[in-house]
């Protein structure tokens, strides 16, 4: 039987985050890290799984401090915890 | 070819400046993602980041969007599909051409016309402080339009 890809488990218990949520993430990415990197947020969505859930889009948000060479900053930290 | 209204004239010159090198040039890249965001592309397009974009894009997260021919609307943002991806498509299979001008609808909307007689709404419908619409242009800037701070031009790579 095919493995199924990685994701599909979790789908049924995968809830999205809210427009607020994302929204909120994303415009505190582009106040610190520049239009490039907010933009980079939104293209980091796989379609194949769907909207992300805030753990996602946290990581998501994380991954571009991290590439951007600059700390993470507390706001972030606090919601990843 | 043109900018736009008088009105569109009020905004900072650096602005205008940056939006008259758009006018003439074809679209290259049309394309929506799945959360209704638009993208519109001009000029050469990067592969290189997780999704295509173009030397110029004009775009949306969150605002309302819709393709006008004059009469009838072909496309917009709150179109009923079964899925993104039908969505995409649609707006994909439009030919939009050159862009003729950029205006402002009112005060908050703003047109993009382009050569084979279609418009692109991009039309305000958020309350808070964030971005209407933003502009890419060559060499890491961007023009962004918003409620608090009206329209502004600055590099796209690193914070305002």
């Amino acid at each position: 039987m095919p493995k199924a890809p990685k994701g599909a488990a979790d789908i049924a218990k995968r809830i999205p985050a809210s427009e607020k949520q994302v929204r909120d993430i994303a415009s505190r990415v582009e106040r610190e890290l520049g239009e490039d990197a907010r933009r980079a947020l939104y293209d980091a969505k796989d379609p194949a799984l769907g909207d992300r859930t805030i753990q996602e889009v946290l990581e998501d948000a994380k991954s571009l401090y991290e590439d951007a060479g600059k700390a993470i900053p507390q706001w972030l930290l606090d919601r990843l915890r | 070819m043109a900018i736009g209204s008088l009105e569109m004239k009020s905004m900072p010159r650096e602005v205008v400046e940056g939006l008259k090198e758009l006018i003439g040039k074809e679209c290259t890249l049309q394309r929506i993602g799945t959360d209704r965001s638009l993208f519109i592309g001009f000029g050469s397009i990067t592969t290189t980041t997780a999704k295509p974009h173009a030397e110029f894009e004009i775009g949306t997260y969150d605002c309302a969007w819709r393709v006008f021919d004059g009469k009838r609307i072909l496309c917009g943002r709150n179109d009923a599909v079964d899925d993104m991806d039908e969505l995409n498509q649609r707006f994909s299979k439009l030919q939009l051409g050159k862009i003729v001008s950029i205006d402002r609808l009112t005060e908050l909307d703003t047109r993009i016309e382009f050569s084979n007689g279609l418009s692109v709404d991009i039309c305000c419908t958020i309350s808070d402080d964030d971005q209407i619409l933003h502009i890419f242009l060559p060499m890491k800037r961007v023009i962004r339009f918003s409620l608090c701070d009206g329209w502004r031009i600055g590099p796209s790579d690193s914070p305002w």
